[in-house]
């Protein structure tokens, strides 16, 4: 009796508080925020989202249709011919472009390679495995600029770590970076020295994932360790690799700082990336609108890499 | 040949010994450049430039002395800017959390409405996204500084402020989208009977539940920004450089101060280390920008 009485009571006193709310400035407020809820949070991070993509696209578009000083906003309208000069013209153009294959091709292959070594190394019953894995994964979260000085400063052919080792196998000090020959696979050295952390990473949270019905299967009818990876492993780890090369592949593309630490692109061209291209483009020659056509094409090539690895990758499995 | 049970000590007995060395190897492998650079930050410029290298020398604190004092006792070395190293630090600190912070304001909301609501064009917002990610630093970095350089806003704190929590805010978004899904509805839905409305369930029920997402979410773009070092070569002078530009105030044409920049380079990535260490569960989800947790 005592219950319903209290519940009624407290019934109308809701309906009439209610009323009293609805007609309050601040209720519809509330009100009006909360029917607009989808819209006021996803409003401020479209506008973020077209400063970090619409923006900077379309001007770009505009820069790279004119000659551009940075000295005088005044550009010359000249069509598609920075677009002529750089395809038809640069040879320096497609040696970048052979130099960003080189490189991206080189990197991702050796981190793919190793990081699968080493996951499928740390795949079992270690000691100490928790604190080993940690060690392990400081090199991504490095600096990159920090990797990049530190690596040349390894190199060095007086007093670098690099060459105390060779020499301890008996080789000859090598100026690595210096030379030519050998300042791109020195630079990919170094690269894969921060990224392979990444691909044991990721390969290894898939090893972790895969049930272990089939693996005991293997083992009961006797299949030696080369058949489980292949029959397997690797069919079963396929998603996540894939995953895994084409987040690399366009991080490589993108690769900047590290390039710069090292080798500044050079000697001579030797490690000059479209990327580093641009940027002396830009920043030290001063031919903005040239290096906006170049900044296009990069766009381009890194957009359609992307569309075209993600196809490799069922919807369902790139999470959600 | 070997016989089945020969065969068999090797891959039991030996097996594991052999992958527990060979594991320490490579870890230790991948650890050497770190270790190098922070024993040679340690080190007197005479100690340095040996081969072959010395693993035994008497510590000294010179180097951090001249990166963090001004002190230019190291190598007769006379660098005018060396002293504002300090500085670089604090303006990398100041651009990161500010740059974070306002990340976090705009993405964290968006995150919650793309993992709980459903409205037209969801499916490609939430891939515009993750294709924005993808956009080459220099394509966006030449427009901004023309922008930047037409508003006088080169070499201020406010444009890597701006350049930061943009290039962000899609792993803002991607992270604590991953957060908001482990939280079960039926909490809000709850909390939405008794009274709460939208924003209440928010901000009281998801948002406290989804702090340590929140926590991992703030440390991985203090990652990303603290080591971020394009825009900010290009985008600051002497006044709003962060400290993996101000590297190269160590670096000249004529000499290069080995055990500044040993030392420089330790307080650069020192922090990001330990705070990697602390997140390393988190890591491979904002690096993957969620596809993996």
């Amino acid at each position: 009796m005592l219950d319903t009485d209290y519940q009624e009571e407290v019934n109308g006193l809701g309906i009439q508080a209610q009323r009293a709310k609805k007609e309050s400035a601040a209720w519809r407020v509330t009100d009006w925020l909360n029917r607009h809820f989808v819209a006021i949070t996803m409003a401020p991070t479209i506008i973020f989202l077209a400063l970090l993509t619409a923006f900077p696209t379309v001007s770009l578009i505009y820069y790279s249709l004119s000659r551009w000083s940075l000295t005088n906003f005044r550009p010359q309208w000249t069509g598609l011919e920075n677009y002529r000069l750089l395809l038809f013209e640069d040879q320096t153009f497609w040696v970048s472009l052979q130099k960003t294959a080189l490189f991206t091709v080189g990197a991702v292959g050796l981190e793919l390679l190793l990081g699968l070594g080493i996951a499928l190394l740390f795949n079992r019953p270690l000691k100490m495995l928790g604190l080993l894995r940690s060690l392990l994964i400081l090199p991504m979260v490095m600096t990159p600029v920090v990797t990049g000085l530190t690596w040349r400063i390894m190199y060095n052919p007086t007093f670098g770590l690099i060459n105390y080792f060779l020499g301890m196998l008996g080789f000859e000090p090598h100026a690595w970076v210096g030379n030519a020959s050998t300042a791109l696979p020195a630079l990919i050295v170094a690269d894969v020295w921060q990224w392979t952390p990444f691909m044991f990473l990721l390969i290894y949270a898939g090893l972790q994932s895969l049930p272990d019905e089939p693996f005991e299967a293997a083992r009961v009818d006797g299949a030696s360790a080369w058949q489980t990876f292949r029959y397997l492993t690797f069919p079963m780890l396929r998603p996540v690799l894939l995953i895994a090369i084409l987040l690399r592949t366009i991080e490589s593309v993108k690769t900047f700082d590290i390039i710069f630490a090292l080798t500044r692109g050079g000697p001579g061209t030797a490690t000059q990336t479209l990327n580093i291209y641009t940027f002396y483009l830009a920043f030290e020659w001063l031919k903005p609108g040239y290096a906006a056509a170049l900044a296009v094409i990069i766009l381009v090539i890194v957009v359609s890499l992307g569309e075209w690895m993600g196809k490799w990758i069922e919807p369902e499995e790139t999470g959600r | 040949m070997t016989y089945p049970r020969q065969r068999y000590l090797l891959q039991r007995k030996f097996g594991p010994i052999m992958a527990q060395i060979l594991a320490i190897l490579v870890t230790l492998a991948f650890l050497l450049p770190i270790l190098w650079m922070v024993t040679s930050s340690f080190k007197l410029p005479k100690d340095i430039l040996v081969m072959p290298p010395k693993w035994l020398f008497h510590p000294t604190l010179d180097n951090y002395r001249a990166v963090l004092l001004g002190e230019r006792n190291i190598a007769g070395a006379t660098f005018p800017e060396v002293k504002n190293f300090p500085r670089y630090i604090v303006n990398s600190i100041f651009i990161s959390l500010s740059s974070t912070f306002v990340s976090l304001v705009v993405g964290t909301p968006a995150a919650y409405t793309l993992s709980r609501f459903n409205f037209r064009g969801k499916k490609q917002m939430a891939f515009y996204i993750l294709g924005a990610r993808m956009a080459p630093p220099l394509a966006v970095l030449i427009p901004y500084y023309i922008l930047f350089s037409w508003l006088r806003l080169l070499d201020s704190y406010l444009s890597l402020l701006i350049v930061y929590s943009v290039l962000n805010l899609p792993f803002v978004i991607w992270m604590m989208r991953g957060f908001f899904n482990e939280v079960p509805e039926e909490l809000e839905d709850a909390a939405r009977v008794d009274g709460c409305d939208r924003f209440g369930a928010l901000f009281q029920i998801s948002l406290p539940l989804t702090a340590p997402g929140l926590a991992a979410t703030s440390i991985f773009c203090l990652l990303l920004s603290w080591n971020e070092f394009l825009f900010a070569l290009v985008l600051t002078g002497n006044v709003a450089k962060t400290a993996p530009v101000g590297l190269y105030n160590f670096i000249s044409f004529h000499e290069v101060i080995w055990g500044a920049l040993f030392a420089a380079g330790t307080l650069v990535s020192l922090p990001v280390l330990i705070f990697a260490l602390l997140v390393q569960r988190n890591l491979v989800r904002g690096l993957t920008m969620g596809a993996f947790k």
